[in-house]
C-alpha cells in the first residue's frame, strides 16, 4: 500500500517501517521518520540562479543566501526548492501523522 | 528604541471573543436568538441576500470614495456580522482584512458599551494594528445595527488611506524604529454619533493626514456603505422577521463551519512549515530576519504555530496580520468551494505564535509596513504550507497554486500638481502580480493577487490623470514566472517620471515629488515554486537621475528600455526620497512560482512561451533544457538537441549536487 507523501514522493511499507521513495524511478529514499532532504541529492547555488530576473541579494544584505534544488538520487527529478539563509540546515517541512 | 513593553498597552490587544459579555448586556440590549431552525428555501434566499449585500456595500465605497486606492485598484473590504460581531459575510476584496474585522465590534463591545456608549446611527472609526488593522493605513469604520431597540448586528467597511501623518509621505515610514514615528494608532472612537460625523473627531482624525479630503470623502465612503448594510438588513427583517433573519445568520456560521470541518477531516493529519526571511528592517537595514510556520491538522482542527525573529524596525505585523495572513491564504487555497462566514473558520483554527516576534509585534515595535511586510510574510508561508499539504492529498492536490506574486513594492507620491494642488497618493499598479502555477495550468500572467480576488490594477490613463506622472512604459516581464512543469504567470515592470508637476507655471524640470519606497522581497523573491518548481523574479526599484529623457521626448522619443537612458541605481527597498523633473524610476514586482520539475514542461509549451516573449531562448535552454532554433513564427523545437539537452542537464544535477552534510545514503 502506498500513501502520497508529495508531489514526487510516497509512503510504501518497508521491512522495518514507513519508507519514502521515488514515484519516478522507485528509488528508496529514507525512513518516513528522517528529514527527507538529509536523504535527497542537495544543489547549492547563488540564489541568482533560481530566476534569470534575480540580483545579488548582498547588493541589499549582509548575511549570506543561497539557493537550493534537491533532486531524486535515482532519477535526478527536481523533487523541491528553497532560498535559505546560508547557516540553516534544511527543514523537514513535510510531516505525514 | 522605546524600552518595551509600554503599561497600560494591554488594553489595546483585541482578544477573539468579547471578554466580559454579561458587562456587555449591562450597557446594551442583544438581539439574539436560541436555535437556528429555518426553512432551507428561505436560509437559501436570506443567506444569498447576505451575501449580495457586501457586495453591494462594496459598490456604494467604490461610487463615494475619490481615491484610486478603492475605486480602481479595490483596496478595501466590506463585512457583515451578527450582535457580537461574528463575521457572517465578508466581500471579494482585500482578504487580509477579513481575518481582524470582527475583532473591532467585539473590542467596542467591550469597552464603549457603558462609555460613550453604544447607540442606533453610532459608527466607530479604528486603525489601530493591535486591536484590528494590518496597518495604520487600514481605518475600518464599524456601525452597530439596532433593531426595535437592540443590537441586531454589525456592518464593517475598511479601506487603506493614501495617508495617515508619520514621518513619510504614504505613512509606510522607512525610517521608524518604533510606532512612534509612524502614523498613530487610534483605538475605536465614536466618530458617528447618532448618524451625525463628530466634527471635533473627524478633526483630530483628517489633521494627521497628507491628503484630508481623501480621507474625509473615504470616511464617507464607508459611512455609506454600512447604512447601506442597515438599510438591506432592516428590509430583511421587515419581510421576514427580526428571529428568522437571525436564524439565517447563524445557520450560516454553523453550515460554513460544518463543511469546514468536514474539509480539515478529508485532508491528511500531519504538520508542513515554511520558513521565509524579510530583509531590511529599516533605511540602510542590511539585515534578514526569519520567521518559521507550521500547519497542523489534526482532524478536524488547524493549527498555525509560528516562531521567529525578535520585533524589529518598520516590517512587523501584530497578532491582526498574523491571523489576516492565513486567513487570506486559506480561502482560496482550502475554502474556495465554501460560504465564506469568517467566524466559522477561525473557531476552527488555533493561533499559537512566540511573543514580540515580527508576525506579533508587541506594541511599540514599527508596524507601518504591517500589511506589504509581516503579513505578506505570514500569507506567504501559510499558502507554501497549505500547497504541501495539499501535496500529501490525491483527492485534494489540484487545487494546489505555487505561490502568487508575494508582495507589493509601495510607491507613495507627493508634490504639487499642475493645478498647484498638494496631493498624496499611491501607485496600485501592483494589483498586477504574475499567478502562481498549478498541477494542471501555467500561473495567469499579470493577473492580480491571490489574497484580492477582486483586486485592479488601474489603467494608465486613470494614474496620469491622478498622480502629475507620464509613463514611458508598463509591460509584462520575460522570465519573470517562475520555471516549472506549469510556468509561474508573469510579473510586471513600470518606467516612469514626473509630468506637469508645479503648478500651471512651474519649470517641469525644476519640480520635485516625495517618494517613499517600502518593499519586501527585493533581495530575494518574497515567494516560491511548489513540486519542484522554481521562484519568481523579486521585486525592485531602480532609478536614472538627471535623465536628460525630457529632450529624448521632445525629439519624439519614448525610450524602453531603463538601461538605455542613463546609469540605472538600484534603490534600497527602504527608502524616502525625492524624485526631481528629469530623474526616471523603475518599479517591477514578482510574478508566480512554478510547479513541478522544469525539465518535465512539455517543449512546446516552452516554445510558445518563447514565441510570446514570456521566456527567452537562454532560459529555455538553461532552466527547461528545450533547444530552440530560428526567430519568430519560424521558431521551432529541436527535438533530437533538446532530448539531449534534458539528458545532459539531469547528469550535472547529478555531478554538482552532493548529500546535505557532505555523507552518502
Amino acid at each position: 500500500m502506498t500513501t502520497v507523501f508529495d508531489e514526487h514522493l510516497v509512503v510504501v511499507d518497508g521491512s522495518d517501517g514507513d519508507r519514502l521513495e521515488c514515484r519516478v524511478c522507485g528509488e528508496d529514499v529514507c525512513s518516513t521518520d528522517e528529514n527527507y532532504k538529509h536523504h535527497l541529492l542537495q544543489e547549492v547555488t547563488p540564489v541568482e540562479e533560481a530566476n534569470p530576473n534575480l540580483v545579488d541579494p548582498g547588493t541589499y544584505v549582509d548575511p549570506d543566501m543561497e539557493f537550493r534544488r534537491y533532486y531524486c538520487p535515482g532519477c535526478a527529478t527536481q523533487i523541491t526548492t528553497d532560498i535559505m539563509l546560508a547557516d540553516r540546515e534544511p527543514i523537514a517541512d513535510k510531516r505525514l501523522d | 528604541m522605546v524600552d518595551r513593553k509600554i503599561s497600560g498597552s494591554e488594553k489595546f490587544e483585541a482578544p477573539l471573543e468579547i471578554q466580559d459579555l454579561d458587562e456587555v448586556k449591562r450597557h446594551v440590549d442583544l438581539h439574539e436568538v436560541d436555535d437556528t431552525d429555518v426553512d432551507p428555501v428561505t436560509f437559501e434566499v436570506l443567506s444569498h441576500r447576505f451575501s449580495q449585500l457586501t457586495e453591494e456595500m462594496g459598490s456604494t465605497v467604490k461610487n463615494v470614495s475619490g481615491s484610486v486606492v478603492a475605486t480602481d485598484a479595490n483596496d478595501f473590504q466590506t463585512t457583515v456580522g451578527d450582535e457580537k460581531g461574528n463575521l457572517v459575510e465578508i466581500g471579494p476584496y482585500m482578504l487580509f482584512f477579513t481575518g481582524v474585522t470582527d475583532r473591532v465590534a467585539k473590542w467596542v463591545l467591550d469597552h464603549r458599551a457603558e462609555n460613550p456608549g453604544i447607540n442606533p446611527g453610532d459608527q466607530f472609526l479604528c486603525n489601530d494594528p493591535w486591536i484590528a488593522t494590518m496597518h495604520q493605513s487600514d481605518v475600518s469604520l464599524a456601525k452597530p445595527i439596532f433593531w426595535e431597540g437592540e443590537l441586531f448586528g454589525w456592518a464593517t467597511s475598511i479601506i487603506h488611506q493614501v495617508d495617515v501623518g508619520g514621518y513619510a509621505p504614504g505613512s509606510f515610514t522607512p525610517q521608524a524604529s518604533d510606532v512612534f514615528a509612524e502614523g498613530d494608532p487610534i483605538p475605536p472612537v465614536k466618530i458617528v454619533d447618532q448618524h451625525d460625523i463628530r466634527s471635533d473627531v473627524e478633526d483630530a482624525y483628517l489633521r494627521r493626514s497628507r491628503n484630508p479630503p481623501e480621507l474625509a470623502l473615504d470616511l464617507r465612503a464607508k459611512r455609506a456603505a454600512n447604512n447601506l448594510a442597515e438599510e438591506r438588513i432592516h428590509e430583511m427583517i421587515e419581510e421576514y422577521g427580526a428571529d428568522t433573519v437571525k436564524k439565517v445568520m447563524k445557520r450560516d456560521l454553523e453550515y460554513t463551519e460544518e463543511r469546514f470541518r468536514n474539509k480539515l477531516s478529508a485532508y491528511p493529519d500531519g504538520v508542513w512549515s515554511h520558513e521565509h526571511y524579510i530583509e531590511a528592517a529599516k533605511t540602510e537595514d542590511r539585515g534578514v530576519y526569519r520567521s518559521t510556520l507550521e500547519m497542523e491538522i489534526d482532524g478536524d482542527e488547524l493549527t498555525f504555530r509560528v516562531s521567529g525573529d525578535e520585533s524589529v524596525g518598520m516590517i512587523n505585523c501584530t497578532m491582526s496580520g498574523f491571523v489576516g495572513g492565513t486567513t487570506s491564504a486559506i480561502l482560496p487555497l482550502m475554502a474556495h468551494d465554501l460560504p465564506w462566514s469568517l467566524t466559522s473558520y477561525v473557531r476552527h483554527i488555533n493561533y499559537e505564535a512566540d511573543d514580540d516576534i515580527i508576525v506579533n509585534a508587541d506594541f511599540p515595535a514599527g508596524v507601518s509596513m504591517g500589511t506589504v511586510s509581516g503579513t505578506f510574510h505570514v500569507h506567504n508561508s501559510a499558502a507554501a504550507c497549505i500547497n504541501k499539504m495539499l501535496g500529501s492529498s490525491e483527492e485534494y492536490k489540484d487545487d494546489i497554486a505555487a505561490g502568487g506574486c508575494g508582495c507589493w513594492p509601495t510607491e507613495n507620491v507627493m508634490g504639487t500638481d499642475r493645478q498647484g494642488r498638494t496631493f498624496a497618493t499611491m501607485i496600485m499598479d501592483m494589483m498586477s502580480g504574475g499567478y502562481g502555477a498549478t498541477p494542471n495550468n501555467d500561473g495567469v500572467n499579470s493577473a492580480g493577487n491571490p489574497y484580492a480576488p477582486r483586486g485592479m490594477c488601474p489603467s494608465i490613463e486613470r494614474n496620469e490623470v491622478n498622480v502629475p506622472m507620464l509613463y514611458l512604459y508598463r509591460r509584462e516581464i520575460q522570465d519573470s514566472g517562475g520555471a516549472g512543469e506549469y510556468r509561474g504567470g508573469a510579473g510586471v515592470e513600470i518606467c516612469y517620471l514626473p509630468h506637469d508637476v508645479g503648478g500651471p507655471d512651474g519649470d517641469p524640470t525644476d519640480a520635485e515629488l516625495d517618494s517613499a519606497k517600502t518593499c519586501m522581497g527585493t533581495a530575494f523573491p518574497p515567494t516560491n515554486g511548489i513540486g519542484g518548481g522554481m521562484p519568481p523574479n523579486s521585486a525592485l526599484y531602480k532609478g536614472v537621475r538627471d535623465s536628460g529623457v525630457q529632450e529624448d521626448l521632445r525629439a519624439g522619443d519614448i525610450p524602453q528600455e531603463i538601461e538605455h537612458i542613463g546609469d540605472v541605481e538600484l534603490y534600497h527597498p527602504k527608502l524616502q526620497t525625492v524624485q526631481g523633473g528629469d530623474d526616471v524610476f523603475y518599479i517591477s514586482w514578482p510574478g508566480g512560482g512554478g510547479y513541478g520539475d522544469p525539465l518535465d514542461r512539455d517543449p512546446d509549451a516552452v516554445l510558445a512561451d518563447v514565441v510570446d516573449e514570456y521566456v527567452s531562448k537562454e532560459a529555455a535552454r538553461d532552466l527547461y533544457g528545450v533547444v530552440i532554433d530560428g526567430q519568430g513564427v519560424n521558431a521551432a523545437v529541436d527535438e533530437a538537441a533538446t532530448e539531449q539537452r534534458r539528458d545532459d542537464l539531469r547528469e550535472q544535477r547529478l555531478a554538482n549536487a552532493s548529500f546535505p552534510g557532505g555523507g552518502d545514503r
